[in-house]
């Protein structure tokens, strides 16, 4: 079944006057329990695809569907709240909340769900002990090390249950320890809970364990690569 | 977790948020503590003035205002009198009597002014016996209390025989021979120099004013709503148009009330000027700083409403905040100023006696005052987090994320 598909998907800039097709026709489809790495250099369009599916951004033209939904047709309000149900984000810069702890960090989405106490601590608490980082819940963001925030980003991603996750970048600013540390736990999760993951990346140790590598080169797909396990 | 959120935010700057509450707590204690020393000294001028003799209503003819001659009279018969008696509204009352005159003792004089008034309503008016320096009230025909000022000038003392001469009713011409039995001082500079109370009948026979009186000063049950009092007793009384209220009888002193009340505003108004700076200064900054932030919560899917209402609490607890801490320093001061008026001496205070005000320093316990500055600093807080909720509304999460 699959969870993103997107159709002749195009985004056009205007930089200094001079249209820019940073994402140009793009088809690709992602199915359930993925774990695909978009790769290419930088000003590929990576960040601008994930951008368009995860609904941060709109296509200039072509479809993006996320479980069946066709997200241009929402409006923004609808949109917000379809990525808070259907979509983990886990970005570059963790971009966690810094006057949160890392417990309240992860709870925060699912407040915004309006999910109930007991569920909310028994998720938190279980994600925080699937990435490892239940001895530090009570910790804020500037207590934490980058790969622990990055871990922290993680189960907040995971926390509402999404549909699949979108990480741009993840371990771009971690060190190989941590980013080692980080990727085993995504792959668990990957494995064995089959959560969706769509990585852009240039990064050769998250290339090394996806099991689909699309090459966007200019903004199109030049190698859409499945991996054997 | 939204009202933990927007606290722990306003903490995440510690130094730009102690500045802030520190402005707007500045900006409180002085635009609270000018605004209760005007306040304060004014009501002490209107006390002084209309409390202390003139009163805070009056039944007099229409030319009385315009011309205070002894020859515009008002009735003050059975019918008047159980008026008054009966009118809640009203607490207490004094006809008066008054003519001008020289005031002679020996080669001493000075023009002043007669008041002829029945003692003992007189004194439930304007409790003149508690203002006695000297001697007593009044019993009886042939005697004076004098003004301390007035006392001071001709020299006078308890028996000093006092002679007076002036206009009486419709041309009569009035001499009057006294014995002073009473010095007291009045509240109001101007008249403590010029005013001598006799006995109403001493003034009726002295200026040959057989029927009614002059005026007829009314004690309210609330002076503070004198307005509304006088209106109310005025479409009761026969003769609506003869009854006033001491804003109608003393323009001037209700234009410096006004004038005190528009330049509280002014001040007021400026103070909050700069508060509206920092306010927003510190909104900006804000604004600037978790722009990133901003992006990211909306694109985890947190509705942008959601998002204002947190930054509209932050502000709101800033100001709250800086507003109560505000209150806890002017409250003290206000309350010290009021139970211990400082007393101006020198030049100053005689200058500010020149124009008929005690030199006094007296800030006023006035709620409404202390109200208005929350409100003001709540409603100023309330507009500029607009700026904040429509900078989100207009956000876009993506670019936003890229700062």
């Amino acid at each position: 079944m699959n969870v993103v598909e997107t159709q002749n998907l195009e985004k056009l800039f205007i930089d200094a006057g001079t249209k820019v097709r940073a994402v140009d026709g793009v088809s690709i489809n992602v199915e359930e329990g993925e774990f695909t790495a978009i790769v290419g250099p930088s000003g590929s369009g990576k960040t601008t695809l994930l951008n368009m599916i995860g609904g941060l951004d709109n296509p200039t033209k072509g479809k993006v569907q996320v479980d069946s939904v066709e997200l241009t047709e929402l409006s923004k309000n609808e949109l917000i709240d379809f990525r808070l149900k259907n979509i983990g984000f886990v970005f570059q810069s963790y971009n966690l909340i810094p006057v949160l702890t890392a417990y309240e960090n992860v709870e925060f989405v699912m407040l915004l769900q309006g999910r109930d106490s007991k569920e909310r601590k028994a998720r938190v608490n279980e994600l925080l002990v699937a990435v490892g980082i239940a001895d530090k819940a009570k910790n804020r963001p500037s207590k934490l090390s980058g790969g622990q925030q990055q871990r922290v980003a993680v189960a907040r991603a995971l926390a509402p249950k999404p549909k699949f996750i979108i990480a741009d970048e993840p371990t771009a600013n971690l060190d190989s320890k941590s980013a080692s540390t980080l990727l085993d736990i995504m792959q668990q999760l990957n494995e064995k809970e089959r959560i969706t993951f769509l990585f852009s990346t240039h990064d050769q140790r998250v290339i090394d364990r996806a099991r689909r590598v699309v090459t966007l080169t200019d903004g199109k797909i030049t190698e859409d690569k499945k991996v054997d396990a | 977790m939204l009202l933990r959120l927007a606290w722990r935010n306003i903490w995440r700057n510690k130094r730009r948020t102690l500045i802030t509450l520190g402005m707007i707590q500045f900006a409180v204690v002085l635009a609270t503590l000018m605004a209760t020393i005007r306040d304060g000294i004014m009501n002490i001028q209107v006390e002084n003035v209309v409390g202390g003799y003139q009163g805070y209503a009056a039944i007099n003819d229409t030319g009385y205002v315009e011309e205070p001659s002894i020859d515009y009279t008002v009735p003050y018969n059975d019918s008047v009198q159980s008026f008054l008696k009966s009118k809640n509204l009203i607490k207490s009352y004094s006809p008066r009597i008054i003519g001008g005159g020289i005031i002679t003792i020996g080669e001493k004089f000075k023009i002043g002014r007669v008041v002829g008034v029945n003692p003992e309503l007189e004194d439930s008016l304007t409790h003149f016996s508690k203002s006695l320096v000297k001697g007593r009230v009044l019993h009886s025909s042939g005697e004076v209390v004098l003004g301390l000022g007035l006392a001071e000038r001709l020299k006078a003392d308890i028996d000093s025989v006092v002679f007076i001469t002036g206009m009486g009713y419709q041309g009569n011409t009035a001499n009057l021979m006294l014995k002073v039995v009473g010095i007291m001082k009045l509240s109001n500079i101007q008249e403590n120099k010029r005013l001598a109370f006799v006995t109403l009948e001493e003034a009726r026979e002295g200026f040959a004013l057989y029927d009614g009186v002059n005026q007829i000063v009314l004690g309210l049950r609330d002076n503070t709503k004198a307005k509304q009092s006088v209106k109310e007793l005025k479409k009761q009384f026969t003769d609506p148009v003869q009854i006033y209220s001491w804003n109608e009888l003393n323009v001037p002193l209700y234009m410096l009330v006004e004038v005190n009340d528009a330049l509280n505003i002014i001040v007021s108004a400026m103070l909050y000027f700069i508060i509206s700076f920092g306010l927003f200064g510190t909104i900006l900054m804000m604004l600037a700083e978790r722009k990133r932030e901003f992006g990211m919560l909306i694109a985890i899917g947190m509705k942008k409403s959601k998002l204002s209402y947190i930054t509209y609490l932050e502000n709101t607890f800033m100001a709250v905040f800086g507003t109560a801490l505000g209150f806890v320093i002017a409250i003290p001061v206000v309350y010290y100023l009021n139970q211990n008026p400082i007393t101006l001496t020198g030049r100053n205070a005689e200058d500010i006696a020149k124009f008929g005000f005690e030199p006094l320093v007296k800030t006023s316990m006035n709620f409404n005052i202390f109200m208005w500055q929350a409100i003001s600093v709540l409603g100023i807080s309330l507009f500029f987090s607009l700026y904040p909720i429509l900078k989100i509304r207009s956000m876009n999460e993506n670019k936003a994320m890229k700062g």
